[in-house]
């Protein structure tokens, strides 16, 4: 029969009243936005350390439209390892995946040899021999600083020749390493080309510390074996990766002549998971963050309630008055209801963006690896707002129940 | 303008009630000024609030200028406070920490729309407390208060202004002038029913109705109201006495 928006109409009361009571806001809504803010800032840390452990991974791995496939049962977890000696994987596996297995692009082998010396003119130390295949470094996606990659026909032609991350053109040779000679385990290597910097690995190690010469030299010149140690698939399609995983492994169990319950004698791994794995080290703490921040959340409902309550007691009057010129029973419900949900949203806005700032400003300052989670934000926010409306609704109710006569009555 | 027929209401449960009005039959013609007066639990609050439409009778029939109002629901209620009555309170029941014309134009909130400015000025001009409109009640006398409230009652034009003891939480002098104000008002045709205990206040009506124990005990019209102040005063004294 009315015209007007009931809403409207309570929308602008409670901003009104609101104004009116700042402090008695910012009470109300402290617990809530602390609620967000716990939660923005946890998985911001959260986030962080995964985008950290990715940048990690992605500068040992390269790529991650990847799939890793490494000798020993998963009893064998983790990376390939000093001393990682299961001979279950051959180029001949490798072979048969480029062949018969969908979804793949391009593979690449590597044997690995850990601690491997180094001589020049003097100078001593260790290393990482990697023998890959030449198509290792286009399938990391590696960059030269200087010289190139060696060739298919290096390779075919068991050709001394070899790749030095950046640490080894540093140290042994000051820079200029390319066309130099290096004896590396009792061989000798010409340099051809020189890796850009990747940095540490998960381990914190240097990943420049390593010589890549031809898989083909490596197997017959220097390690005398023919089982790899790794074998890197590109996918045609990353999404895929878990048919691509499922198909690797029954060909293998099939060539190696596995059957249940024998386990399998081969890993294959995506990036996505080894990140998990490392990723997940910190985050039971995280974890019992977020979950603090859930109960501040839910605390701050029962705060708004009960601070709802006890207004709804003591604006008597104000309500015997608003019905008395005019408010009807549904106008001091939506004012009243109003008010929580503007208080709930308004603490959760405040919330975030302290969340939001504080994460930017330490992720400045302090070099902490930190990055919003906008939909657990925005999440936090909208449960904020749905404790809000939960909150605000009982209590006002009580507020709009009364008759305007017995609400009016109590003002003496 | 109003026609309360056997109008009861009692509170409280079956098991113990309590009468406020018992059997109250009340014609109020359009441009009078009544009072009603009593001692309290009288039940002058209660019928107060039943002409006001913010308490329904437990029993008996409510007709107000042809309509009955009783049996109205909620949204109906509420829009014939809005239209047709303005409250004036004891305590003035300003909302505080807002502007006395924010305060004016409270009403106009809950109509069809809200009302300009200009109408809130030109009633506070009309009960005097203009100067006063960015003033918060916190910065008011209490005469002042009862002004911006009468104001707030006018705003909307009604033609019954319902008063619960108007000046009981003013001094003598400033509750004289707010008495001047309503008769002003009635002298420009509203419609006045005014709540008091206090014999020389309800005096100033032009009708006298004295309630004891929930019944009309005594029911006075009086043709000239100023002239019958002091008869009033008796006669009420000894009516509650």
């Amino acid at each position: 029969m009315r015209s007007r928006d009931i809403w409207s109409t309570a929308y602008h009361v409670a901003a009104r009243t609101l104004r009116r009571s700042k402090w008695r806001a910012t009470a109300m809504g402290f617990t809530l936005a602390l609620g967000v803010l716990a939660i923005t800032l946890t998985v911001a840390t959260g986030e962080g350390a995964r985008k950290g452990v990715e940048k990690t991974f992605r500068s040992m791995l390269g790529a991650f439209d990847i799939l890793l496939i490494q000798p020993g049962g998963p009893a064998m977890r983790g990376m390939a390892r000093p001393g990682s000696s299961v001979a279950t994987l051959t180029t001949d596996d490798a072979r048969a995946i480029s062949a018969q297995v969908p979804n793949v692009r391009d593979v690449s082998m590597a044997q690995t040899g850990f601690r491997a010396t180094i001589d020049v003119a003097g100078k001593n130390g260790t290393t990482t021999l990697f023998g890959v295949t030449p198509n290792w470094f286009a399938l990391r996606g590696d960059a030269f600083t200087a010289g190139s990659p060696f060739s298919n026909d290096d390779a075919s032609s068991m050709a001394r020749v070899a790749v030095v991350g950046s640490d080894v053109a540093r140290i042994y040779y000051g820079g200029n390493a390319v066309g130099q000679h290096i004896r590396v385990s009792q061989n000798d290597f010409q340099i051809v080309g020189v890796l850009a910097p990747h940095g540490a690995g998960p381990g914190g190690a240097s990943l420049d510390n390593v010589i890549d010469i031809p898989l083909e030299t490596a197997r017959r010149r220097v390690f005398n074996r023919d089982n790899i140690e790794l074998v890197t698939l590109k996918l045609v399609r990353p999404a895929d990766w878990a048919a691509t995983q499922a198909a690797v492994t029954s060909l293998l169990r099939e060539r190696h002549g596995i059957r249940p319950p024998t386990l399998d004698d081969f890993q294959v791994t995506s990036p996505e998971a080894l990140i998990t794995r490392y990723a997940k080290v910190d985050s039971t703490l995280r974890r019992a963050f977020f979950w603090v921040g859930f109960l501040a959340l839910a605390i701050g409902g029962v705060v708004v309630a009960s601070l709802m309550f006890t207004a709804a007691s003591t604006r008597r009057q104000e309500i015997g008055t608003r019905r008395a010129v005019g408010a009807t029973h549904r106008d001091i419900l939506a004012q009243f209801w109003m008010e929580a949900v503007m208080i709930a949203c308004l603490a959760g806005m405040a919330g975030a963006t302290l969340g939001v700032a504080l994460t930017q400003a330490g992720a400045r300052m302090m070099h902490i690896p930190l990055a919003i989670s906008w939909p657990v934000t925005i999440g936090a926010m909208a449960i904020t707002f749905g404790v809000g409306v939960f909150a605000g609704y009982f209590p006002a109710r009580r507020a709009a129940s009364e008759s305007p006569a017995s609400a009016l009555r109590t003002q003496e | 303008m109003i026609e309360l027929t056997n109008i009861s209401k009692v509170y409280g449960d079956r098991a113990r009630p309590v009468v406020a009005l018992h059997d109250v039959s009340l014609n109020i013609a359009t441009g009078e000024f009544v009072s009603i007066m009593g001692t309290s639990g009288s039940g002058k609050t209660t019928l107060l609030q039943i002409l006001g439409a913010l308490d329904a009778p437990t029993a008996g029939s409510y007709q107000l200028n042809g309509q009955r109002v009783d049996g109205l629901g909620d949204v109906e209620l509420s829009a014939l406070r809005n239209r047709t009555m303005g409250f004036v309170f004891q305590s003035f029941n300003l909302l505080s920490r807002t502007t006395a014309l924010e305060n004016v134009l409270m009403p106009s909130l809950y109509a069809d729309a809200e009302l300009p400015l200009a109408d809130a000025e030109e009633v506070m001009e009309r009960v005097g407390i203009l100067h006063r409109r960015t003033h918060l009640p916190s910065e008011m006398s209490g005469g002042e208060q009862q002004r911006v409230a009468i104001a707030r009652a006018l705003i909307m034009r009604p033609s019954l202004l319902l008063a619960d003891e108007p000046t009981g939480n003013l001094d003598a002098a400033t509750g004289e002038q707010i008495m001047r104000l309503l008769a002003d008002l009635h002298r420009g045709g509203l419609t006045i029913v005014l709540v008091t205990h206090d014999p020389l206040i309800g005096a100033r009506a032009g009708r006298h109705i004295i309630l004891r124990d929930g019944c009309i005990v005594r029911d006075e019209t009086h043709l000239s109201s100023g002239g019958a102040g002091e008869y009033a005063a008796r006669s009420a004294t000894r009516a509650i006495s």
